[in-house]
């Protein structure tokens, strides 16, 4: 079950990661190589289907935030017909973070920005590549 | 199942003709589990995947008669009570029913241990996703027999729908990784936006209408009222499974009539149409720039449909009104969306492609979380004042 504490760590990783989040599937293998590979502390159960790790949980709650107009969803063309999605914290959802990021450790905050620091270099199939190996595939 | 309505109060505050009950749902679920089981079979090359679809067919066709059997009473009105007195979720109480009165399948050789995996889950996902899945016989059946009962008339092929249904990651020969998804033809595509803005609308306009909404969360505080009355009869339908089987909707409603003095009110309210109040300016958008909100919303707000948020939140919102219990409801309300729906294309990187990028639809159908507060006659607050207090619990919720 999602609680306070994987909700300031995911309002921190938006915070934290230049702006946006390119793409829902990104997201997830952003969050995936976080929790198995850097050990932030993140409780999304990640499920194993054949093309890699995949957690509800963590779309359930990134619905609610898109939903509760915390987070901006914007669209843009891959190709003819298909589209991606960037993820960006609106101003509603920094105000937020801004409060509630707080009640992390401070330490935690950093490590936090360092993966995402590590990651955010990476293109979207090393971290699938990655994200599957560090959960086991 | 014959004397518990599909659409619980729905059926007796806004669609009066709409009297189809759960066992006419569980015929057409059970008919879908085994018209899917042998569409996706038929067109699998793998012959493992085909083989255990065609072994399974039986079985899913049980669990598609008995997926809905753990519902109480009045449907999905009374669920959320139902789990908190007895603390099971309605998966669990089919589970234990299914396995205490139904050893029965066994002399038709369909294992009770494997009903009871695919209704749980626990089986492999493109089997169990047939039955409890975004695109299950659960949603196919109920959604076309509830408006054709309410007298909508949508019009959705769902023996085309379902022949677009396939196994994705078949070739991989790893069961437990392959799940259900479409094939990639701009046919399914159109089809599963259809089916997608039927399920939207079916909530806008029926499993949301604003009378039985009310009726339903009140009846569900009338039950929640009773959980520590320990002469109510109320504990023991909920507990024991024999009385739960034998408890329909009139018989719940003549409990909770002897379970004392706010339960008999309510079920009063509900028969004469004396439901509390709403109006508009009760009711708070979420997504709303303005509203404020505290750091527990959104966690609470995705652990389930919004029942639990409600309940805490009604909770918290009498008490500072100072107002007795319940006299005072907090409703959430999230837009149904389908979760990941997957089809057979791939990216470069082996991802299949999600349907939501492939359509201009799906995104535009978010989930928009709404906060309703419904108030019983006998409170004298102004509306503004309860507004007030709600946007400061909201923006307090931490």
């Amino acid at each position: 079950m999602v609680d306070v504490n994987d909700f300031a760590l995911l309002l921190c990783l938006f915070r934290d990661s230049g702006g946006l989040i390119e793409g829902r599937k990104r997201l997830q293998k952003i969050v995936c190589t976080m929790k198995y590979k850097n050990k932030i502390p993140f409780s999304f159960a990640f499920r194993r289907y054949f093309y890699g790790p995949y957690s509800e949980e963590l779309a359930d709650i990134v619905d609610s935030m898109v939903g509760t107009g915390l987070l901006k969803e914007r669209s843009e063309f891959l190709g003819p017909d298909i589209v991606q999605y960037t993820y960006q914290l609106s101003d509603k959802g920094n105000e937020l973070a801004e409060r509630t990021v707080n009640v992390l450790d401070k330490k935690l905050v950093t490590k936090l920005q360092k993966s995402s620091e590590e990651i955010n270099e990476l293109p979207t199939s090393e971290l699938v590549s990655l994200s599957k190996r560090v959960f086991g595939y | 199942m014959l004397f518990i309505r599909q659409l619980g109060l729905k059926a007796y505050i806004d669609f009066s003709g709409a009297i189809h009950t759960r066992y006419s749902h569980a015929i057409g679920a059970m008919y879908l589990a085994g018209k899917i089981s042998d569409l996706v079979a038929g067109k699998q090359t793998k012959t493992d995947v085909e083989e255990l679809l065609q072994s399974s067919k039986d079985t899913l066709m049980a669990a598609g008669f008995l997926h809905d059997i753990g519902h109480g009473p009045f449907s999905h009105a009374v669920d959320f009570a139902m789990q908190t007195i007895a603390n099971k979720k309605h998966e669990e109480l089919a589970a234990e029913i299914i396995e205490s009165q139904l050893s029965i399948l066994e002399k038709s050789y369909i294992p009770v241990s494997s009903v009871v995996d695919i209704i749980k889950g626990n089986t492999y996902p493109f089997i169990s996703h047939i039955i409890d899945g975004p695109l299950d016989v659960d949603k196919l059946d109920y959604l076309m027999r509830d408006a054709y009962h309410i007298g909508l008339e949508y019009s959705l092929d769902v023996d085309h729908f379902a022949s677009s249904y396939m196994v994705l990651g078949a070739e991989t020969k790893e069961h437990s990784k392959c799940f259900l998804g479409l094939n990639n033809s701009s046919e399914a595509i159109v089809t599963v936006e259809l089916f997608v803005l039927i399920w939207r609308n079916m909530y806008e306009l029926v499993y949301y209408a604003t009378q039985s909404r009310i009726a339903e969360k009140m009846l569900e505080k009338a039950i929640l009222s009773s959980r520590n009355n320990t002469g109510s009869k109320l504990l023991d339908c909920f507990s024991n499974l024999d009385s739960f089987i034998g408890t329909d909707d009139d018989s719940l409603l003549k409990i909770l009539d002897e379970s004392g003095e706010f339960p008999k009110d309510i079920v009063t309210r509900i028969r004469e149409d004396q439901l509390y109040n709403f109006s508009s300016e009760l009711a708070v958008q979420l997504n709303d720039k303005i509203v404020k909100m505290g750091s527990k919303m959104v966690p609470d707000l995705s652990r389930d449909d919004g029942a639990f948020l409600g309940e805490a939140m009604t909770v918290k919102l009498c008490a500072e009104l100072g107002v007795p219990q319940y006299h005072v409801i907090c409703d959430i309300l999230k837009s149904r969306v389908p979760k990941r729906i997957d089809i057979d294309e791939y990216e470069n990187d082996g991802e299949p492609v999600e349907l939501y990028a492939k359509s201009d639809v799906l995104p535009a159908l978010k989930e928009k979380p709404i906060l309703k507060v419904y108030i019983n006659p006998n409170v004298h607050i102004p509306n503004e004042t309860i507004r007030k207090q709600t946007m400061k619990l909201i923006e307090g919720w931490q």
